[in-house]
């Protein structure tokens, strides 16, 4: 694996452990919360937001 | 006699669930649609819901949502035919309790309806923790234990003057602190507080550090830098791990605190210092002065005035304190509301060992309250975070630290390709010169050649 894929995991791991509470995720990974911004934009990490599109894809 | 209500609309899944709660002894609503089972949930005002996500009329996500927009506060735990992660995410976002796949182990629900009615029950009961609005007000010295009292008693007299003090402590006990206290309490205390950790600068830069350097003093000094004891100005330097001073700075370092008078490396103008000094060490100096690895004449120097700060260990009373203080400063900083300790979690704090003293207690306590949900923090929780890797816990870093798993995840990589840093540096996709520069930042020892 290589040292981006790494963090990108890394972080996704987090983020997804804290349900997307940068405060509470940026806290565990003992950076700032506007860093932990930053890597998200460069990781293009994406939180699945729209509830109904899932809804859908669950029932279908 | 608790009350459940059951929303699927499998008639099977309802009936089961049905009839096993009421053999336990509960009331049991059941209804097979969204819009049947939140009228019943605002009639009855159950204790407990299970839901399923998936409901003919509509998502059980939204049905989740109209509950908790009521003030009610029953507990929801959601079930699904699906594990799917992003969909639990969803739920205990929207305030779920818990989330459950099909196929359904009864069990499992039965665990989860008997902890969703404890954290009800707890939730109830106990009032809450005042708020604390002012982080300020919370970097203060907590205890009430004899030997605490001795440190405060000390600290008093000692902000009344400028002699060198030197704390004596295990990690994690908290020797800054005292440090500030010192300082804070003390009519210099608008002057600037500077810290120097000994142990994490460089050998060769430590000098720089503490008495700055003239421009051109070595390669890469550009223009004039002012040391640490400089910009303590009038005010105090705190010199932490002072036992892993280099051996030749200790020299200097006792005739700068004899004559308060330093030199910028690369200088020749004597400077006065002003600054008061404290230093400390969680390593016995005493026992280093012996075998020869710390000045002795520093040593008896600095002793003159030494603090003693206790282990937790030896002040148990106060772990009630520390925490009643911790889950305020940690709500603060995380924006939770945990104020709520589940039956039996004093219990086990004051059981714990801990040898990384009240550094570690605060860092247990922070991975914990991110596992809670809601305002109870639950013992589950707590054991969890004290099972897993404790050694971090006492150095003060997160067991999800980036830098901390970054050196693991290099130093493993390093590893599996026997220790070749150009290799490691291929797998990983960096250049030869950034994996050197974080081999020298995460000080990642190579083993020695056979």
């Amino acid at each position: 694996m290589t040292l981006e894929e790494w963090e990108r995991e890394h972080i996704l791991t987090v983020l997804v452990k804290t349900d997307w509470n940068l405060n509470k995720a940026a806290h565990l990974l003992r950076i700032s919360v506007s860093e932990l911004q930053q890597k998200i934009r460069e990781h293009r990490l994406e939180q699945s937001k729209d509830v109904s599109n899932k809804q859908e894809h669950l029932e279908g | 006699m608790p009350k459940i209500l059951v929303i699927d609309d499998e008639m099977p899944i309802l009936k089961t669930l049905e009839l096993f709660f009421q053999k336990k002894g509960y009331t049991v609503y059941t209804a097979p649609t969204g819009r049947e089972g939140f009228d019943l949930f605002c009639q009855q005002k159950p204790d407990v819901v299970i839901l399923d996500i998936r409901l003919p009329d509509q998502s059980g996500l939204e049905v989740l949502a109209r509950m908790q927009a009521t003030d009610y506060a029953g507990k929801v735990i959601m079930i699904t035919a699906f594990q799917d992660m992003e969909t639990a995410i969803q739920a205990m976002k929207h305030g779920a309790y818990e989330y459950i796949c099909k196929p359904l182990d009864i069990e499992e629900i039965e665990k989860a309806v008997e902890g969703a009615l404890q954290t009800l029950t707890i939730e109830e009961d106990i009032p809450l923790l005042e708020a604390v609005k002012d982080p300020q007000k919370l970097e203060v010295i907590i205890g009430k234990s004899e030997n605490m009292l001795e440190i405060f008693k000390m600290i008093g007299v000692l902000c009344q003057n400028r002699a060198p003090v030197l704390i004596q402590g295990e990690t994690g006990t908290g020797k800054e602190l005292v440090a500030r206290m010192i300082h804070r309490n003390s009519p210099y205390s608008q002057e600037p507080f500077v810290t120097l950790d000994c142990s994490s600068v460089v050998e060769t830069l430590i000098e720089s550090e503490l008495f700055g350097h003239e421009k051109g003093a070595f390669t890469g000094a550009n223009r004039v830098s002012k040391g640490r004891i400089e910009a303590a100005g009038s005010g105090t330097l705190f010199l932490d791990e002072i036992g892993e001073l280099p051996v030749n700075l200790q020299g200097k370092f006792l005739g700068f605190l004899q004559r308060r008078e330093f030199m910028r490396v690369g200088g020749n103008l004597a400077l006065q210092a002003r600054c008061r000094i404290i230093a400390a060490s969680n390593r016995d100096l005493k026992e280093m002065a012996k075998q020869g690895t710390f000045k002795e004449d520093l040593y008896y120097r600095l002793k003159v005035i030494t603090l003693h700060v206790p282990p937790l260990r030896e002040r148990l009373p106060d772990i009630p304190l520390l925490v009643d203080h911790f889950l305020q400063k940690i709500n603060l900083d995380l924006g939770t509301e945990v104020s709520i300790l589940q039956n039996g979690v004093m219990d086990r704090l004051m059981l714990h060992p801990w040898t990384g003293n009240v550094r570690e207690l605060e860092n247990a306590l922070v991975e914990a309250i991110v596992r809670a949900r809601g305002k109870v923090l639950l013992l589950d929780d707590l054991e969890k975070v004290l099972a897993t890797d404790d050694d971090l816990l006492k150095r003060g870093t997160s067991a999800y630290s980036l830098e901390e798993m970054e050196k693991r995840f290099i130093r493993k990589t390093l590893a599996e390709v026997g220790w070749s840093r150009t290799e490691a540096a291929k797998q990983l996709e960096i250049s030869l010169p950034t994996l050197r520069k974080k081999i020298l930042k995460y000080g990642i020892e190579f083993p020695e050649p056979e």
